[in-house]
């Protein structure tokens, strides 16, 4: 027990000494969280319009009136001929342009109808159907108050929407929770991989396994401090969520820590099992870094859907621990859900990580 | 004639003194040795020479150019080889002498036929296209001296050159540097090993920072009335100078 | 001379690790075949749970009606709304509609009535999106069932037309993306490890008692990965062009001057980090910092007109940004130099400055 706590006091000190690492360690996480929590949203604002009249008529005025109100749209051009769509479009200066027919209160009147054609940028599709679903409910809405003088004899069906957990369609709600899952197994697999990998290069492993130490104990005394530092972070995390981003703590808090510590042991044990695989830093790195990054980014429904995915994917995705931490935490945090509604994602990642530290111990005894 | 001058150079990291107020000449084509206990400043005052650190204070010609202002002028002159292992392990024997000799600006013929000679001299013919990380490390050392004097730099600098290798290699190892020193190439080299200081023209002692005798082996031993470099180094070390 | 010897070097180390040339090959390979078929934020297949409290058959069309739809995944049909929050909580359904009792009783005689939607918005564009379509779906329902008592609306013809991307095709939009996130990662990475293992290594050293000059030292390095990111371009540019028919609409010499100029920068930028490092540890995470940035604000995932006023203002000093732009803006919309000259600039200024500091701040003494 003596030799495993002076073990453990050689592996601080190793992080100490090394204080950017260990800033970098601490402040990634914060800055990170904070940044994209803030920064990113895929929530549409600040369309550009572009709208080409060709004769002036009230209800063009009347819309473009009502298009400038709301909160998406903002009219930035006013066109005087077909040519110029493409133009702006390239140079990025409007993103849809509404092309009104002639005369067209007139004709609105008229049996044929009116003429509007719109033109979208599709080149970012998601924006594109976003910006239309927008602008058709503006649209429909004008137009119907324009028509709401004639009677029905129907009965009228309305919907009332209500958006459960996030009233005000704040982005953060889902990427605090997806950052978290990715910067949380990103450092603990590089860290603990290096870490190892190192002492194997260096050539002071050999010295540490003829030392008196049981093998395991030198496996755990890596650990051990990765586990405190991740805690750290983790805590930092959770502070800065509900704190500084706002994000409701309607969950209890020890379920979540719970899940947490077991994402983070599941993510240590990930590096031990790159360590036992690989001999050099570099490839330990770039394999942790460079490989793990993008699945874990595509893969975990952080930024994409993973019912959107094609089937075989959405199979794939299973194997991704960032998925089962992400979705149980937004559902614990956010949603403030009972333990019971997270045992699913719980019991795989305890599966999961029982799995790689049987693995990485039977592959770090053959090394042996 | 002097290819090295050195007036109170210091150097200091901090409030640590590493090299304090040491001054010296080098003549041409002698072998120079510094010697001194790990830490005693050897490393530090010879990166100075290479113009790999900048110095605190004092001055110095290396070759003929200022330590201070043509630090790039003396990388042209000398060749350098480290305590800590300097070739690429991942290139192979011929790769790494085509390489050096390539930044040094040896033309392609010179080059063609000195490689040749340098892996007859040092009977790796056979092992031109292996990895230098496979080599044995009294190879890698040999290998990496020739590499080091392959250009004919006027002065070769060695820190610690013979670390951790037999004492055959050893010996075979300052074979070569007596054929080099035969060509004109003045050897300035560091050790720790007392006995490679009989193989110096001259030697500098130094201890914390300062050099507390120069002279050549024989002068210092009848001075300090002493069998060998050993002892002289050790009545040295102890404080009982008398300069 | 010096710089040839100095190629030859780095090209001789790279090609005998052992897992360099594997990566530069599979990597770009694998994102290709596998990224643009995964990043897709259509939002599509949404589990729905419908709580019918009316048995009527107009209640039935509707549930008919909306399971036709594409969007979404009818998951059950309950009786009480308790149920459908736990579907929620459970995680196995995103979306609630909850059809009132009587609806078709109210609807025959005249009278309005309202049906509850609501929404797991954790994901806000998934919630968004969701109750929007459903609500579309229950409007044009409603239409048809006011259509047959006559109303008269006034009658405008609305035609729509996506410029670029008809089919509003989300590979068009994701491909040049990847091609770029390849780009960061390699040509970023590579290079913020490669001054650092030759100073673990020692060999720095050895370079710096060398005539060897710190402009030839960096110049060498990024130039290798300059030919380096173009080889790995090129590996990506053909898998997109193959693999899901994506040819550029505009001028690829554009691109690969915007790509070029692009290397130069995040080569210079990992070579500036492997200066400021000393030790492989320290390189990796704070490359890895700056990539997470460059990946998630540059606008390849999510668009920059999204973010909110202070981090777009921020994005004008991340290079990715203007590639990014550049490169959707060639690719699909056939932009040329003359629409694109505030990206060229700035990223050619950035590039400099980076490359410039790299060169500058790499020691031979100290």
């Amino acid at each position: 027990m003596k030799e495993f706590n002076a073990f453990i006091k050689k592996e601080f000190y190793h992080i100490f000494r090394d204080t950017r690492t260990l800033m970098i360690l601490i402040l990634l996480p914060i800055i990170l969280i904070m940044l994209f929590s803030f920064a990113i949203s895929v929530e549409i604002r600040n369309v550009n319009i572009g709208i080409l009249a060709p004769t002036n008529d009230n209800s063009i005025n009347q819309l473009a009136h009502k298009i400038e109100t709301s909160e998406y749209f903002n009219i930035t051009h006013w066109l005087n001929s077909p040519n110029e769509i493409n133009d702006l479009m390239r140079a990025n200066e409007v993103d849809l342009v509404l092309a009104f027919g002639d005369h067209f209160d007139q004709r609105m009147l008229s049996a044929d109808g009116a003429q509007l054609g719109i033109v979208i940028d599709g080149s970012n599709p998601n924006n594109a159907s976003m910006e239309m679903m927008y602008l058709m409910g503006l649209l429909q809405s004008y137009f119907s108050e324009k028509a709401s003088v004639l009677p029905s004899s129907a009965g009228s069906l309305t919907t009332n929407v209500r958006m459960l957990y996030n009233p005000q369609s704040r982005s953060a709600y889902n990427f605090a929770p997806g950052i978290m899952g990715l910067i949380l197994i990103l450092i603990c697999a590089l860290m603990t991989s290096v870490s190892i990998v190192r002492e194997k290069e260096m050539g002071t492993m050999e010295v540490l396994l003829i030392s008196p130490v049981k093998p395991i104990h030198i496996i755990l005394a890596k650990m051990i401090p990765y586990l405190i530092i991740s805690c750290f972070v983790l805590g930092i995390i959770l502070t800065l969520s509900f704190t500084v981003l706002g994000i409701p703590m309607l969950g209890t808090l020890h379920w979540i820590i719970l899940v947490s510590l077991v994402y983070i042991l599941l993510a240590l044990s990930i590096g031990l099992f790159v360590s036992n695989m690989v001999d050099s830093q570099l490839v330990a790195t770039l394999i942790c870094a460079v490989v793990f990054m993008m699945p874990i980014l595509l893969l975990s429904g952080m930024l994409f859907p993973i019912e959107s995915m094609p089937r075989f994917f959405q199979v794939v995705s299973n194997i991704i621990p960032a998925r089962w931490y992400i979705s149980a935490i937004k559902k614990l945090m956010i949603q403030g859900v009972e333990f019971q509604f997270v045992l699913k994602e719980f019991t795989i990642l305890c599966g999961m990580t029982l799995l790689l530290i049987t693995a990485s111990l039977k592959k770090f005894k053959e090394f042996i | 004639m002097n290819v090295i001058e050195v007036r109170n150079l210091v150097k200091k990291f901090g409030d640590f003194t590493a090299v304090n107020n040491i001054s010296f000449d080098v003549r041409k084509g002698e072998i120079f040795g510094f010697l001194g206990a790990n830490g005693a400043g050897k490393t530090t005052a010879m990166r100075m020479l290479c113009g790999l650190s900048t110095p605190t204070a004092g001055e110095g010609r290396v070759a003929g150019y200022d330590i201070w202002t043509e630090a790039e002028l003396i990388k042209r002159n000398i060749g350098y080889m480290s305590q800590r292992f300097s070739l690429y392990n991942d290139l192979s024997v011929i790769d790494n002498i085509k390489f050096f000799a390539g930044i040094y600006g040896v033309d392609k013929t010179t080059m063609q036929r000195r490689s040749n000679e340098l892996l007859t001299r040092l009977n790796l013919e056979k092992e031109r296209n292996l990895m230098v990380e496979s080599l044995p490390q009294g190879w890698k050392q040999k290998l990496a001296f020739s590499i080091a004097i392959f250009h004919n730099p006027q002065i070769v600098f060695l820190d610690e050159p013979t670390g951790g290798v037999d004492p055959e290699t050893r010996r075979q190892f300052w074979e070569m540097i007596y054929e080099a020193a035969n060509q004109g190439i003045t050897i300035f080299v560091t050790t720790h090993y007392m006995d490679e200081a009989e193989y110096c023209n001259r030697v500098s002692m130094m201890v914390d920072g300062r050099i507390e005798a120069l002279d050549s082996p024989a002068m210092l031993k009848s001075r300090y009335n002493a069998s060998s470099m050993s002892d002289v180094f050790d009545i040295i070390a102890r404080g009982e100078t008398n300069l | 001379m010096i710089l040839k010897h100095l190629l030859i070097k780095e090209f001789k180390q790279f090609r005998v690790n052992p897992f360099f040339p594997k990566l530069i090959f599979a990597f770009p390979v694998m994102i290709m075949l596998i990224a643009p078929l995964i990043a897709t934020m259509d939002v599509k297949r949404v589990n729905l749970t419908i709580i019918n409290h009316d048995n009527s058959t107009t209640a039935e069309k509707l549930i008919k009606t909306i399971e036709a739809s594409e969007y979404f995944v009818l998951q059950s049909i309950e009786t009480s709304y308790q149920k459908g929050m736990e579907a929620i909580d459970y995680g196995t359904t995103d979306l609630l509609l909850q059809i009132p009792e009587g609806m078709e009783r109210n609807l025959n005689a005249g009278n309005p009535v309202e049906l509850y939607i609501a929404t797991n918005s954790v994901n806000s564009t998934k919630g968004s999106m969701g109750s929007g379509y459903l609500g579309n779906i229950i409007s044009s329902f409603a239409n048809d069932l006011t259509l047959s008592a006559s109303t008269i609306a006034p009658p405008i013809n609305i035609s729509v037309q996506y410029l670029y991307n008809p089919h509003l095709n989300y590979r068009l939009f994701m491909v040049p993306a990847m091609m770029i996130v390849v780009l960061i990662l390699l040509c970023g990475f590579l290079p913020a490890l490669n001054i650092v293992t030759e100073k673990e290594r020692g060999t720095i050293e050895q370079i710096n008692v060398t005539p060897v000059s710190r402009l030839q030292f960096i110049a060498s390095k990024l130039i290798f990965y300059c030919i380096l990111g173009i080889l790995v371009f090129t590996i990506t540019f053909l898998l997109g062009k193959s693999i899901y028919n994506i040819a550029p609409y505009g001028n690829i010499h554009i691109i690969y001057f915007a790509a070029i100029l692009f290397m130069l920068f995040i080569a210079g930028f990992g070579l500036l980090i492997s200066n400021f490092s000393s030790s492989l540890q320290q390189a990796i995470f704070t490359m890895f910092f700056f990539v997470m940035i460059f990946m998630l604000l540059s606008g390849l995932f999510t668009p920059i007109t999204s973010m909110v006023p202070w981090a777009q203002s921020f994005t004008y000093i991340l290079p990715p940004r203007y590639f990014v732009n550049i490169m959707r803006c060639v690719c699909l919309k056939g932009s040329g130099l003359a629409d694109l000259w505030f990206d060229f600039t700035m990223l050619t200024i950035i590039m400099l400055i980076t490359t410039t500091i790299a060169i500058s701040t790499y020691k031979k003494q100290n």
